[in-house]
């Protein structure tokens, strides 16, 4: 599966982004976007890393270029194995949590869950057992023979949680996977995801505008300026803030406060 | 789906009553010789089930709706989603089908039984060749709109492309596909009837040509009924229990 094979499964992995850049060429009159301009980043392996920014600021864009599905950008992105210090530069397992569930409504959830792990390459023998695992562990060991389109949207979100978690991915990718859900639920699911996360490490990369989100479950946040030529204009580690967190913390609002101010700066 | 509402049953009902009334209306105007009401037809049918003859003509006729719907189906699908996919293909043979279009059924008919004979084979030919283009019209419009998002996903998670095919395109062509089936064969077994008329000496459409030189107007719509009815439970029970197992997952109600 993975491309030259060093990539162990489920391990965490270094991410290294050096100078990239991306243009969109507008259709015809020669006209560019410079939507990422030199972005430099590192994620830690096992490091819980969100990149906040307005809209408009390419997050999403940066997300598409290191799952592979844009592979048109200059620059360099490395992945390497975390814990036996290897250069392994092939193809990371990646799981993509999208801000809708992306799941298909013609399968049931069962069956969306086997699509990822079939995918991945995982033996049908296993299916089953992990499957009911990870939805047992979202929280849906009951709707496994539900179609999505009879569940909540919230519930959708989950079964696409259960999804990228199934697969051991070495790296997880999220784009504002709460921000289409209520306050409430969005509050829950995040605590869901830290507890998931933290029972398996993988490195994180997850993209938001939403400052609170941001300082509630990152490592550590790396604030990006609305576009045109984005990049990595600050850093804040979060590690002053211990685990488990809580809306309430006062130093966690503190912190968001901080967060917040810093983020208007690179907003206009 | 399955429980049909008691007032939609009704509205069913009325809406049946109200065209048989016409029937009639239109049957006790002044040319009632030329134009029988309903139940002097229903009684010339009752008389001709019970005879082979009628039964020989349908089958003739439904397998050349068979073949030709086949025939059509199978050189469209292929074709529409390519044009729906493949920009060249769509500079190439776009024009093609616009041509198709254009072009008389009349014409397609006359062509292919003046090269190949008046036989079987070009009547499901030529009934096939007729609807082609309008399949083919229909079927690419519905391949421009599969869903980009739920590929990208999948290509996130890796799955090969010919397995993206199966499991994420042709599921979504799926619904579209049926519609489209559903009016081919529309299509094609009003052709056939033509076709029939044009160059062949049985089926409904041959008989319905030879009542209405005799202008033998009960007889003529003796058939059409007997024909309609046929090509209405085809529909529904065949098609609709095809549907019904195709779109399990469409909702009822969601859950909350």
């Amino acid at each position: 599966m993975a491309a030259g094979g060093t990539v162990g499964l489920g391990m965490s992995v270094n991410i290294a982004v050096k100078n990239l850049s991306k243009e969109f060429a507008a259709h015809g009159t020669g006209a560019a976007w410079k939507a990422l301009d030199g972005v430099n980043l590192e994620v830690a392996s096992g490091e819980f890393v969100t990149i906040l920014g307005p809209s408009g600021c390419g997050k999403s864009t940066l997300l598409n270029i290191l799952s592979g599905l844009d592979t048109h950008f200059t620059g360099s992105i490395s992945f390497t194995q975390g814990d036996s210090g290897g250069t392994a530069r092939g193809k990371p397992r990646i799981a993509y949590l999208f801000q809708e569930p992306r799941l298909l409504p013609w399968r049931t959830v069962r069956g969306n869950v086997e699509f990822a792990l079939d995918a991945a390459g995982f033996s049908r023998s296993e299916w089953k057992g992990r499957c009911n695992k990870w939805l047992e562990l979202v929280g849906l060991g009951g709707f496994a023979e539900f179609y999505p389109l009879q569940l909540s949207g919230g519930m959708q979100q989950r079964a696409a949680i259960a999804r990228a978690f199934s697969i051991e991915p070495d790296i997880l990718l999220m784009d504002e996977p709460f921000s289409a859900l209520d306050e409430l639920t969005a509050r829950r699911m995040r605590q869901e995801l830290l507890d998931l996360w933290e029972a398996n490490r993988h490195s994180v990369v997850f993209v938001t505008h939403n400052s609170l989100e941001a300082v509630f479950l990152s490592d550590r946040i790396l604030i990006m300026n609305r576009g045109p030529s984005s990049r990595v204009r600050d850093e804040i580690s979060l590690n002053h803030l211990p685990r488990p967190r809580s809306y309430e913390d006062p130093a966690q609002f503190e912190t968001q406060k901080d967060v917040l101010a810093r983020l208007m700066r690179h907003v206009d | 789906m399955k429980e049909v509402a008691r007032g939609d049953r009704w509205v069913k009902l009325i809406s049946l009553s109200l065209l048989v009334g016409l029937w009639y209306a239109v049957a006790l105007l002044p040319a009632k010789s030329v134009f029988p009401p309903p139940h002097v037809v229903l009684l010339y049918l009752i008389e001709d089930v019970q005879s082979w003859a009628i039964w020989s003509h349908l089958l003739a006729t439904l397998s050349r709706i068979f073949f030709g719907f086949s025939l059509a189906m199978a050189v469209a699908v292929p074709a529409g989603i390519l044009l729906g996919f493949s920009g060249l293909a769509q500079r190439l043979f776009g024009t093609w089908v616009l041509i198709g279009l254009m072009t008389p059924s009349l014409v397609f008919i006359i062509l292919v039984y003046t090269s190949m004979g008046l036989n079987d084979i070009a009547a499901v030919v030529a009934a096939a060749m007729t609807v082609i283009p309008v399949l083919v019209v229909n079927i690419w419009e519905n391949a421009k709109a599969v869903d980009s998002k739920l590929v990208q996903m999948a290509r996130v998670f890796n799955l090969s492309t010919l397995k993206i095919v199966r499991q994420i395109v042709l599921p979504q062509l799926a619904p579209p596909l049926l519609a489209s089936a559903r009016f081919g064969l529309g299509l094609v077994w009003k052709m056939v009837l033509f076709v029939e008329l044009l160059g062949r000496s049985n089926g409904i459409g041959y008989q319905i040509e030879y009542y209405y030189q005799l202008f033998n107007m009960g007889r003529v719509l003796e058939y059409t009924v007997f024909f309609v009815g046929i090509m209405l439970i085809i529909e529904v029970v065949i098609l609709g229990g095809i549907e019904h197992r195709l779109f399990r997952w469409r909702p009822a109600a969601r859950l909350g």
